[in-house]
């Protein structure tokens, strides 16, 4: 089998899923108890208003009727209002989902880099006082819960120290002053291709906290798994025969072990990066941070279905698209890994 | 070769750990200078910095029935605006210089304003008034029940509107009100809802929005063309709201002075910041009232002496320590203590006595609460306030032998679940409630009126004595308000004695600001709750 058939078969599964999980997700916010009619007019109101907004949501028609046109919007990219915000949901989401992006892509960067040198340097000193130190601190970034981190870093750097800005995606002066234009919805980015130094220097030093809050679980998770491939592989006879032989222990770890131990690891980051983007819902809140984090928990603290539904939707998409990359990416590096 | 092989592995730990310091401390060193360059030189005084709470539901001022009326307060204008308690006039003119009420009540005729713009450059007139009132009747949603006594709207001339209304009212509270009675302009006819939200408005007041960014920021500039008064000099050009959702972090920006005014800090942390020697802080009424409703239909609570007794066991004082740190009172029934009718706050109310609680659960035939069921408590669980106390009202009760079930839900899901099937119905439920209007008729109303389905009288308490004396008492409240003062208190003491709720309290609203920044006594109206009017804002 081609890759591209493979990939075509994993894609149309996708779609399957993606269905199913629409469908799940529907059925279990309309068959509890609640009221929608209500959410879209407003916290106090009166029954004729509801009876209006029933009438306009079309809420009176049977729920298997209801279900039908949402799964038709959804297939066509209507993906229904908001009833909160009173915007279309796949409007609301992509608006929202590119500062989540932007928060999660840096932290798994950053988390990758510093997870798999300190895995591979503890498992090269295992038993060492190094071992033992970062072992405390894979732990902590495992156990620590990123809400309580988060206000941990805010009162450190922030309060404490006065280093960095407290929330938000940019500092309320300069993005007056340098007004960073939207174009792919990422501040750092943009700020970065427009050239706008003022502005990326600020939109960086906001990414900062919120960033370190949400890097500390991929961390802890990568640097214990590429420790424990790493101790796996070094005992392979190889790497043994390699050592043997003399060759340098950067090229021993990093080019012979390394590379055969990374698999688990790649599963590891493709995992939690779909964790990052449910674990962003509080760091979001905390830092202010304008995302889809932040949308899903207004969207379910007020029983927005539409928006919990397309959020869903669009939480499971991308972990189905990363699970493929991770997959494609370990054939690629490893050729005893067949695609079927 | 052993010795080689440690020095590596340190080496590259070290050069991360080395990396990482750098461009931390590279950032934040950036970050310092940057920061002290904006405050000395670079920040412009006529920008108002503020940190809100809330998002915008809808820009459609027909339908908005929702917070957003803290933006939207400054954007649009009233006819007439209701003033505090204890002012010497109950309204002044706003958008309307002047109004008149025909003798029999159902002719209200408000003489407008010259010389007045829309943001769009539309002229404001009767024509645009008829228009407003209209469209949002027409719309039926949000906040259009207050209009539906409206019988017909007449343009007498250019600057003189007429309303019939088909019932007497206290129709200048619902003019006066910050729900449905905006004033817009009439070029918004061809505008649909995706339009309004994707941040559109077209007022008259005093900041016109400039940009939206939902759930992030709002910025709003100064309108040139305003009618009323502007002091060039202490007054501010533009407004940048940030939408910050957490009060711990609202604190911390205006600690910080990223921002000059915060509408939500931390209420436990209200001694800190009134130690701050560069804030003040401020404590103000609000509309918001607490309330627990009983299930009168069912027994046991359909037992008024068990009600009263439950009305006992209350610890109301501790329930506002816990939940509010002490900013709030105990309520004198359900209109908030200075909102018209219970600006006197004369109600009677019940207070903690334990031992009188026993023995009226006694005399109802329940000693130590025996034979009573574990009664189901809903709360509307995305209130953190109602969290804190609702676990002392089931200690409170425990204490009398009666058994609480807690159960979650959001406000909408307790609204769905009072309304449901009877058999499934709750038997108490604790909610916030604000009215839609400056009039405590409406709490009066909403909650305690005769209603078929029940939508907000979750204690399904029905007296038709009430239904008679409350909307005798709100017909009469513009033409002879002495009159309707005295049936009201009548039915405010009819809900203390047959206790269909337990009153539990009203709260205050905390709001902090930095020094450099004043605010007159017209920023802060309890008759608009949360809103802050920033044309009553000045800069030193």
């Amino acid at each position: 089998m081609t890759i591209w058939a493979y990939i075509i078969r994993r894609l149309a599964l996708l779609v399957v899923v993606l269905l199913g999980i629409a469908t799940l997700t529907f059925v279990m916010v309309r068959v509890v108890p609640s009221n929608p009619a209500m959410v879209y007019v407003g916290p106090t109101a009166r029954p004729a208003q509801i009876e209006e907004a029933r009438r306009l949501l079309g809420l009176d028609k049977p729920l298997y009727v209801q279900y039908g046109i949402y799964m038709k919007g959804l297939v066509t990219a209507d993906w229904g209002e908001s009833l909160r915000t009173k915007r279309p949901v796949l409007e609301d989401i992509m608006g929202f989902l590119p500062a989540t992006l932007e928060l999660i892509v840096v932290a798994l960067l950053l988390a990758s880099v510093v997870g798999i040198i300190l895995g591979v340097s503890t498992a090269h000193m295992k038993g060492r006082w190094l071992d033992h130190a970062m072992r405390f601190f894979s732990i902590g970034g495992v156990s620590l819960p990123s809400f309580w981190l988060a206000l941990m870093l805010q009162i450190v750097f922030f309060r404490l120290l006065g280093l960095l800005p407290v929330a938000g995606e940019t500092d309320i002066m300069v993005a007056q002053a340098h007004p960073i234009s939207e174009i792919t919805g990422m501040s750092v980015v943009d700020a970065l291709i427009t050239f706008n130094w003022p502005g990326f220097w600020d939109a960086l030093q906001h990414l900062i906290l919120p960033v370190l809050a949400l890097a500390a679980y991929p961390t802890g998770v990568i640097m214990r798994m590429t420790r424990s491939s790493m101790l796996e592989a070094m005992s392979l006879d190889y790497i043994r025969m390699a050592k043997a032989m003399g060759v340098p222990t950067r090229s021993l770890l990093y080019k012979a072990a390394l590379k055969n131990a990374l698999g688990p690891v790649f599963t590891a980051i493709g995992l939690t990066f779909a964790y990052s983007l449910t674990g962003t819902f509080f760091v979001e809140v905390i830092f202010a941070w304008p995302g889809l984090g932040q949308y899903a928990t207004n969207s379910i603290l007020s029983f927005d279905y539409p928006a919990i539904v397309g959020t869903t939707v669009v939480v499971a998409f991308v972990y189905v698209i990363v699970n493929l990359i991770v997959d494609l990416a370990q054939a690629a590096i490893d050729p005893r890994i067949v695609l079927r | 070769m052993h010795a080689r092989k440690e020095s590596t592995g340190w080496v590259a730990a070290l050069t991360l750990m080395a990396l990482l310091v750098a461009l931390f401390t590279f950032a934040a060193a950036g970050c310092g200078e940057s920061e002290t360059a904006d405050n000395t030189s670079s920040v412009p005084t006529e920008v108002l910095r503020l940190a809100y709470k809330q998002n915008v539901s809808t820009w459609d001022p027909s339908t908005g029935f929702g917070t957003e009326v803290v933006y939207t307060a400054n954007v649009y204008e009233p006819l007439i605006y209701a003033n505090p308690t204890g002012s010497s006039e109950p309204f002044s003119p706003c958008l309307a210089t002047s109004w008149e009420v025909s003798d029999d009540g159902l002719e209200w005729t408000f003489y407008l304003r010259k010389g007045v713009t829309f943001h769009d450059g539309e002229p404001f007139n009767a024509e645009a008034v008829k228009y407003s009132f209209e469209r949002t009747i027409d719309l039926n949603l949000g906040a259009a029940y207050l209009l539906s006594p409206i019988e017909s709207i007449e343009v007498v001339d250019d600057y003189t509107v007429k309303f019939v209304l088909s019932s007497v009212i206290a129709f200048d509270r619902i003019v006066a009100g910050d729900y449905g009675a905006w004033i817009f302009s009439p070029k918004t006819k061809d505008w649909d809802t995706d339009y309004w939200d994707e941040g559109h408005e077209a007022g008259t007041g005093p900041y016109m929005l400039e940009s939206y960014k939902p759930n992030e920021e709002l910025v709003f500039a100064r309108f040139a063309d305003w009618w009323g008064e502007w002091d060039e000099k202490s007054m501010f050009e533009k407004v940048i709201c940030k939408v910050v959702p957490e009060d711990g972090t609202q604190r911390q920006m205006l600690e910080a002075s990223q921002v000059d005014f915060a509408n939500s800090v931390p209420r436990d942390q209200v001694d800190a910041l009134e130690a701050n020697p560069d804030l003040t802080v401020y404590k103000a009424p609000s509309l918001d009232s607490y309330i627990m409703m009983f299930n009168t239909q069912r027994p046991p609570l359909d037992d008024v002496k068990v009600r009263q007794a439950l009305s006992y066991a209350v610890p109301y004082e501790d329930i506002i320590t816990v939940s509010v740190n002490g900013l709030g009172s105990q309520s004198h029934g359900p209109v908030p203590v200075g909102l018209w009718p219970n600006e006197a706050g004369d109600v009677p109310c019940y207070t903690t006595d334990y031992e009188k609680a026993a023995q009226l659960l006694a005399e109802a035939g329940y000693p130590d609460g025996e034979g009573i069921h574990k009664l189901v408590l809903t709360l509307t669980s995305e209130n953190s306030i109602e969290q804190a106390y609702v676990p002392l009202i089931k200690e409170g009760f425990a204490k009398v032998g009666v058994e609480v079930q807690i159960k979650q839900t959001l406000s909408n899901q307790q609204n769905a679940i009072a309304s449901g099937p009877k058999e499934d119905r709750q038997d108490l439920a604790t909610l916030l409630w604000w009215p839609s209007m400056p009039d405590g008729y409406d709490n009066l109303s909403s909650m305690f009126r005769t209603e078929d389905p029940p939508a907000w009288n979750m204690a399904y308490w029905y007296n038709s004595e009430y239904d008679q004396k409350l909307t005798e008492a709100y017909a009469l409240s513009a033409t002879d308000p002495a009159k309707a003062q005295e049936l009201y208190s009548e039915c405010m003491n009819m809900l203390y004695e047959e206790a269909p709720a337990a009153y539990l309290f009203d709260a205050q609203t905390l709001v902090a600001y930095l020094r450099t920044i004043q605010l007159s006594d017209a920023a802060i109206n309890f008759s608009y709750p949360q809103v802050l009017f920033w044309k009553e804002v000045t800069g030193k």
